[in-house]
C-alpha cells in the first residue's frame, strides 16, 4: 500500500517529463544552423538524383514528382530551423543570413525542378538548366555549411 | 509433393511477410547515416524474432491457444490488463504507420496526395479482413512481398565496393555520429525486427490454421529459414541507402528516397518490382496489425474471435478492428507524417517488447501448458540472453530518444 502511494506521484512526475522532453527535442524543430544546412544538403542531393534519373528515363514522373515534393518538405524544415535561430551577435546574424539565402536558393531550384518534372513535355535543355541550378544551390549550401562549421558550429 | 509445396509456400510467405514499413524506413534511414555499421543489429533482431516466433508458435500448436488467452490465465487479469494496454497501443501505432505506408506507396505510383489514399487503403484492409480467408490474405501478400528481393538485386547492380561495406559493418560508430544516436538507431532497428504484433499474429494464426504438434516442424522451418532471408532483404535496403546516399550526406526521411536506389540500379522495371513489394509488404503488415488489434482485445476479454468464424459469430472481434482502423485513419488525416509515426512505432515496439516476450518465455517453460514440449536448455539459454537484451533495449529507448532528440 505504501509502495503504491510512493510510486503514483513519482510516475505522475516522471511520465510528463519524459513525454514533454521528447516533444521539445523533436528533430524537425531544431533551431541550429547545422540542422538547416544538413536538411538542405539532403534535399538537394535527393532532388539532383531524381532529376538525373528522370532525364535518363529511369523513374516515372509520378515517383519523381513525389520525391521532389518530399524535398520541398525537407527544405521547409531547413527554413524553420533558420527562422527560429536566435543570433547572439553580429557574426551569428551574418551566418544566419548566409544560410537563409542558401536555403532560399535551394527552394527556388527545387520548385523549378518540380515544375519541369511535372510538365507534359519535358524539354532536355530546360532539364540541363534545372540540373545546373541544383548544382549551384548545392554549392551555396556547402559554402554556408563550411562557414557554420568554421565558426565552431552555431548554437 | 504437396507437403513440399506447402513448406516452400510457408518459407516464401515468411520471407515476403518479414518486412514492413518500419523495417524499410528504419533500415534506409540507418543505411544513409551509419552505412552498414548497424547491420549486426539486424542479425541480433532476426535471431530474436526467430526465437520469439518459434516459442509462441510452439505454445499455440501444443496448447491450441493464442498468446493473450494464456497471458491472462497465467499472469492474472490485472497484470494482463497492463500488458494489453501497452501491447494494444503499440500495435495501433504500428497499424497507423502501415496504413500510412500503403498511402505513401500508392502516392509514388500515382502522385496523388497520400491523405486521399488513406481512407481507400483502410477500406481495402477492412474488406480483406472481412471477406478473405486467412490463408489467402497471408499467402498472397507474403508472395507479392517477395518482390522486395528487388532491393537485393539493386544492391548487386549498383556495384558497390564490397570491401568498404564489410569495413562499415565491423567499424563501430562512424565518424561524425555520436554514440547516443548510434545506440538509439540500434534500438529502433531491434524494435523494427522484433515487433510484438508479429507474435500475436503468428500465434493466433497458428490457432486459426489449427496447428497441432505435428505441424511444429513446418512452423520451425518457416521461421528459421524465412525470417533470416527476410533479414537479408533488410540489410539490402540499408546497403542500397549506404551506397547511394551516404557518400552524398543525404539523410533518408521519406519513402520516395527509399526506392530511388532501385531506379538508379535497374531503371523503371526494377523500380516497379520494388513498388509492388512495398505496397504488398505494407498492405500485408496492415492486415496483420489490424487482425492483431482484434486478437489481443478479444483474447483478453474472452470474446469469440478468429477468421474461421463468420463475422456475425465474432462481432466484437470485428468491431474492435473497425475501430482500430478508424483511429488509424483519424490520426493520419491530421497530416501527421507517416514516416515519423513509423519511426516512433519501432522505438515504442522495443519499449513494450518485454511485456509480451516474458509471458511467452514463462509459458514455453510451463509443463502444465506444454507437457513434454517445454523449452530445452539451449532454447532457454538463448531465451534468457534475449530477455536481458529486450529489457536493456526497453529501458534505454526513451532516455536515448530524449537525449538524441529522436535520433536527430
Amino acid at each position: 500500500m505504501g509502495t503504491r502511494r510512493r510510486t503514483a506521484p513519482g510516475t505522475l512526475v516522471v511520465l510528463p517529463v519524459l513525454v514533454l522532453g521528447g516533444c521539445t527535442l523533436s528533430p524537425s524543430e531544431g533551431s541550429s544552423l547545422t540542422v538547416a544546412t544538413d536538411a538542405a544538403t539532403s534535399a538537394l542531393g535527393t532532388a539532383d538524383l531524381t532529376v538525373r534519373l528522370l532525364s535518363e528515363g529511369r523513374v516515372p514522373a509520378t515517383v519523381a514528382d513525389t520525391a521532389l515534393l518530399d524535398t520541398t518538405r525537407m527544405l521547409g524544415e531547413a527554413d524553420l530551423a533558420v527562422a527560429t535561430f536566435v543570433a547572439g551577435d553580429e557574426h551569428d546574424a551574418r551566418l544566419r543570413d548566409e544560410v537563409a539565402a542558401a536555403v532560399s536558393d535551394a527552394s527556388d531550384a527545387v520548385v523549378h525542378a518540380r515544375s519541369w518534372a511535372g510538365a507534359p513535355t519535358r524539354d532536355a535543355a530546360e532539364g540541363e538548366r534545372v540540373a545546373v541550378e541544383l548544382d549551384d544551390a548545392a554549392e551555396a549550401v556547402d559554402r554556408a555549411a563550411a562557414a557554420v562549421e568554421a565558426s565552431g558550429g552555431a548554437p | 509433393m504437396k507437403r513440399l509445396l506447402g513448406v516452400a509456400l510457408g518459407i516464401l510467405t515468411a520471407i515476403g511477410g518479414f518486412l514492413d514499413i518500419g523495417d524499410m524506413v528504419t533500415n534506409a534511414v540507418v543505411g544513409s547515416r551509419f552505412g552498414l555499421s548497424l547491420a549486426w543489429v539486424v542479425l541480433v533482431g532476426v535471431v530474436g524474432i526467430c526465437l520469439f516466433a518459434h516459442m509462441s508458435g510452439k505454445v499455440a500448436a501444443v496448447s491450441g491457444r493464442a498468446t493473450f488467452e494464456i497471458i491472462r490465465e497465467r499472469l492474472g487479469s490485472r497484470a494482463a490488463a497492463a500488458n494489453l494496454m501497452a501491447s494494444f497501443a503499440v500495435t495501433l501505432l504500428t497499424l497507423t504507420a502501415e496504413v500510412g505506408g500503403i498511402a505513401l506507396a500508392l502516392q509514388l505510383a500515382s502522385s496523388v496526395e497520400p491523405r486521399l489514399w488513406v481512407p481507400v487503403a483502410a477500406l481495402a484492409v477492412w474488406l480483406v479482413v472481412w471477406r478473405a480467408r486467412f490463408s489467402s490474405l497471408e499467402n498472397v501478400t507474403g508472395l507479392l512481398g517477395l518482390a522486395l528481393v528487388g532491393f537485393a538485386v539493386a544492391l548487386h547492380l549498383l556495384g558497390p565496393d564490397w570491401g568498404e561495406l564489410a569495413e562499415q559493418a565491423v567499424g563501430g560508430v562512424p565518424a561524425g555520429e555520436g554514440p547516443a544516436a548510434y545506440w538509439y538507431y540500434a534500438i529502433a532497428l531491434f524494435g523494427a525486427a522484433m515487433t510484438p504484433y508479429e507474435v500475436f499474429f503468428f500465434s493466433s494464426g497458428g490457432v486459426e490454421e489449427g496447428w497441432s504438434v505435428k505441424d511444429l516442424a513446418q512452423s520451425r522451418l518457416n521461421v528459421l529459414v524465412g525470417f533470416p532471408l527476410g533479414g537479408v532483404l533488410s540489410v539490402a535496403i540499408a546497403g542500397c541507402a549506404a551506397v547511394v546516399f551516404l557518400p552524398q550526406a543525404v539523410e533518408v526521411s521519406a519513402l520516395s528516397q527509399v526506392v530511388l536506389p532501385a531506379a538508379q540500379a535497374g531503371g523503371t522495371l526494377l523500380l516497379a518490382v520494388v513498388l509492388v513489394g512495398v505496397v504488398a509488404a505494407t498492405f500485408g503488415a496492415a492486415l496483420e496489425t489490424c487482425l492483431s488489434t482484434g486478437y489481443t482485445v478479444a483474447q483478453f476479454l474472452g470474446w469469440s474471435w478468429g477468421k474461421w468464424r463468420r463475422p456475425v459469430r465474432a462481432a466484437r472481434f470485428h468491431l474492435t478492428m473497425i475501430v482500430a482502423l478508424l483511429v488509424a485513419v483519424g490520426v493520419l488525416m491530421t497530416s501527421v507524417d507517416p514516416v515519423a509515426v513509423t519511426e516512433y512505432s519501432v522505438v515504442f515496439s522495443a519499449v513494450a517488447l518485454p511485456l509480451t516476450y516474458l509471458p511467452v518465455l514463462v509459458v514455453a517453460n510451463d509443463p502444465e501448458y506444454m507437457g513434454e514440449h517445454v523449452n530445452g536448455r539451449l532454447l532457454n539459454a538463448f531465451g534468457l540472453v534475449y530477455l536481458v537484451l529486450v529489457l536493456l533495449a526497453s529501458l534505454a529507448a526513451i532516455p536515448l530518444m530524449i537525449a538524441t532528440g529522436a535520433g536527430s
